[in-house]
């Protein structure tokens, strides 16, 4: 048997993945098994492959993904907490050949910035709405989201959330596929390969919704916060599983696009 | 040459949109022009108020103490404002609803019926034309027919233009009472 | 559109000036009493004209948000609002500091705290000049005295806010915006094409066009060292602004033996009590600060020499005065005369404070 290289076994025609161009060669800050580097790999190959590059303009939020400005490279502006809504609309009414999403967490999306996000949905803006939702504040160290589920433990409810103090996990992805000016919402998760594929396909068509000026589109990713949640990333994938998307059931809730 | 003019009534006797007018035919005769009206609740059904300034020079304070000349519409205006007639000046009011009339020895006064002569033009929608009238014929400052009739057109939009021969009379009809 | 000589309320015609000034966008929210600004373009459609952007926003909060992001993009925006409208915006205006975007924000100021009254005041001077929002950060504040003001403040203050990088305020008051005088509104500016806007800010967010490197807006920075060093870099800005762009204007103070500091409308009332005054034999002078931020410091210290005493009104408790104090030191007698909760003084009232306060001390 011939002898192989390991040139020989690392070449092009070998090749079955790649880190996407856009993608900047830094290390992340994210946490082992934290969703948030799989995401920002998708917008960055979709960006890519659709030829809109010279096009995007990123609002990023404040939270975890407050600095996903330093990994996918395209133009970005960092919004104050909550307002990355407000912010894409005027980018996107006084650039109408540029494509502009946000990328908010849930605290950005469903807490201090729900009324800007409602209404630059309800407004209808041709705008790509990132909401990653893992039910808990990450970058503050573990408190209680909107959307923590009932019985959750975070640093703020350290005894689980309970809705007599609490209220009730807000699911406002749901809120806006009732908006007129919504015109594709859909909640997806990057747990599996498959999943993967679906999250990358809803970008896809969210941000040929916003260049066809369809009107607002928002991708739900239902993620995992291990540190937050304080298990291993195989064990978050597991309890994600058994516990989000019960409440947060994977899948199209509007699509006016087919 | 400069006027210092309060014209003080109720809400909806058309004050501001007379002081408007004012204003805008002094700009139409080259002067430096202010309009500063009371603004905000008072707007609406209460007193209202406006001091109009046509000037030579540069106009310093819209807000003034004392006027050259004092508008008066109601009891109210002509108890608050009469006394700030500068001597020398004048004062015209209108005397429907007035019991208190004013005894100043030291201006001009020039108690008028606007009322009872808007009703003979038959619109009560010129009063305050009415009241104009009486203004431009008392006031030292003789300000032009024709460019009061410029400042009706750009004060009035284009679809009450038909009604500037209506607020002329009005205007000529006023003129009659001082 | 060619220069035209109008009637017009101080709200409206910064509506006026902000089209003809070939401004991109507005973005408000309603409150008295400058809400005729977003009437008025509401009814003037520059979409239909010059292209401009005009939006009511569900709040202040996103207004000034969306200031923040059409600026990050190079674009010439402006908001409006109140003085609790401006409470609201400040964290707003604090990021565009610390992002360096040139904006323009006008406060047509009424009287507080809380909801006060709609009537004018001038007591959001602090909250304008010495900060507002959180941070070491300066506005360039313009504060306007007439309603041709007004206007010419519109185009002074985009192009102070992109030469500097800097947000603008115009810090106006409810007199100027609701009373109605002679104004010239200046020729049509075009807009600038999305290609000169590239070429004049080269640091905007608009899209990497032919594949330039990215360009990030941001306020952010962990690190203190690098941070310290952004910090340094504005105050570095905020000194050349002062060197170059402080600007007052005096009334008689030649041969006045007294002196009155007044900002705005309130400069004005001044200059009748000044003619009131001198009538009494009473000579007095008036310095009136145009730019609050950056402060005539030396002009007023200059002037106030020799003088007798100076009397400072403002509508409100005493803010100018510090500033007022801080530029003559201990060197004359500075007193406050001033009005709240909306109300206005008049000219005598203004002599007989310069009389109380100054004269029979």
């Amino acid at each position: 048997m011939q002898e192989m290289e390991i040139e020989d076994i690392i070449c092009e025609e070998n090749k079955v993945y790649s880190k996407p161009e856009l993608l900047e060669e830094v290390h992340m800050h994210y946490c082992p098994g934290c969703s948030h580097g799989v995401i920002h790999k998708l917008l960055a190959e979709v960006i890519q492959e659709m030829g809109l590059t010279e096009k995007t303009i990123g609002i990023s939020p404040v939270g975890c993904a407050v600095f996903a400005y330093n990994y996918v490279d395209v133009d970005w502006v960092e919004a104050a907490h909550g307002r990355a809504p407000a912010v894409a609309t005027a980018i996107s009414r006084l650039w109408q050949d540029n494509v502009v999403f946000t990328y908010q967490g849930d605290g950005d999306m469903s807490a201090i910035g729900t009324a800007e996000s409602i209404h630059a949905a309800n407004r209808g803006e041709n705008i790509v709405m990132v909401f990653v939702n893992n039910a808990i504040y990450g970058m503050t160290g573990g408190q209680m989201a909107p959307t923590t589920l009932i019985g959750q433990k975070t640093a703020t409810t350290p005894y689980g959330r309970r809705v007599d103090l609490n209220g009730h996990p807000l699911e406002i992805t749901n809120l806006m596929a009732i908006l007129d000016g919504t015109c594709y919402v859909t909640r997806q998760a990057v747990h599996t390969p498959a999943a993967v594929r679906k999250t990358k396909a809803a970008l896809k068509k969210a941000f040929e919704n916003a260049m066809a000026k369809r009107g607002t589109s928002v991708v739900e990713v239902v993620a995992t916060c291990n540190s937050g949640w304080k298990l291993t990333p195989e064990k978050a994938n597991k309890w994600m599983e058994e516990n989000m998307f019960p409440k947060y059931p994977l899948g199209d809730l509007k699509n006016t696009v087919e | 040459m400069k006027e210092e003019i309060i014209i003080a009534g109720f809400g909806g006797q058309g004050v501001l949109s007379m002081g408007k007018i004012l204003a805008y035919s002094g700009l139409m005769d080259d002067k430096e022009v202010t309009w500063m009206p009371s603004y905000g609740p008072e707007q609406r059904g209460g007193t209202a108020n406006v001091t109009v300034i046509l000037s030579d020079e540069k106009i310093s304070s819209p807000v003034l103490d004392k006027y050259d000349i004092v508008i008066a519409l109601n009891q109210q205006s002509l108890d608050k404002f009469g006394p700030r007639v500068k001597t020398g000046g004048i004062l015209i009011y209108d005397t429907n609803g007035i019991h208190k009339h004013p005894e100043r020895q030291d201006i001009k006064v020039y108690p008028i019926d606007a009322m009872e002569a808007t009703l003979e033009i038959g619109n009560s929608k010129a009063y305050n034309m009415v009241v104009m009238g009486a203004l431009l014929e008392a006031m030292p400052y003789k300000l032009p027919m024709e460019n009061v009739i410029k400042g009706l057109k750009k004060s009035l939009p284009e679809r009450h233009h038909k009604l500037i021969p209506l607020n002329e009379q009005a205007i000529e009809k006023g003129r009659t009472l001082i | 559109m060619k220069e035209e000589v109008r009637l017009m309320k101080g709200n409206e015609a910064i509506a006026h000036a902000a089209i003809r000034y070939g401004c991109d966008g507005y973005f408000g929210y309603p409150i008295t009493p400058q809400s005729e600004v977003l009437e008025t373009l509401e009814e003037l459609m520059p979409w239909e004209t010059t292209g401009m952007v005009v939006l009511q926003a569900e709040s202040e909060v996103a207004a000034i948000n969306m200031i923040y992001g059409a600026a990050s993009t190079g674009k010439a925006v402006m908001t409006s609002s109140s003085s609790p409208g401006v409470s609201l915006k400040q964290e707003g205006i604090s990021y565009m500091a610390g992002a360096s975007l040139p904006a323009l924000v006008l406060n047509v100021m009424r009287g507080g705290p809380g909801l006060g009254t709609i009537q004018p005041s001038q007591a959001d001077y602090f909250q304008a000049t010495k900060g507002g929002g959180h941070g070491d950060y300066r506005l360039i504040v313009l504060a306007p005295s007439t309603v041709q003001e007004m206007v010419d403040f519109v185009g002074l203050g985009f192009d102070l806010a992109f030469k500097y990088r800097n947000p603008a305020m115009i810090l106006a008051d409810g007199i100027v915006g609701q009373m109605m005088e002679k104004v010239v509104l200046p020729e049509q500016r075009p807009r600038r094409t999305e290609d000169e806007i590239r070429e004049q800010c080269p640091w905007a967010a608009n899209g990497r066009k032919n594949l330039r490197k990215r360009n990030v807006i941001t306020s952010l920075e962990l690190e203190s060292s690098k941070m310290e060093e952004i910090n340094n870099m504005l105050q570095a800005r905020y000194s050349e602004i002062e060197k170059n762009e402080t600007r007052w204007e005096e009334i008689g103070v030649e041969n006045a033996d007294y002196l009155m500091v007044a900002f705005g409308s309130v400069a004005r009332i001044c200059d009748k009590a000044r003619e009131l005054a001198a009538e009494k034999g009473i000579k007095v002078g008036i310095i009136r600060p145009i730019t609050l931020w950056p402060f005539p410091t030396e002009a007023v210290a200059k002037v106030a020499m020799g003088k007798k005493g100076v009397l400072v009104v403002e509508l409100n408790a005493g803010q100018m005065i510090e500033d007022v104090r801080l530029s003559v030191h201990d060197s004359l007698p500075v007193e406050h005369f001033g009005r709240m909760g909306g109300i206005i003084p008049s000219p005598e009232e203004v002599v007989n404070a310069l009389v109380e306060k100054i004269i029979k001390k």
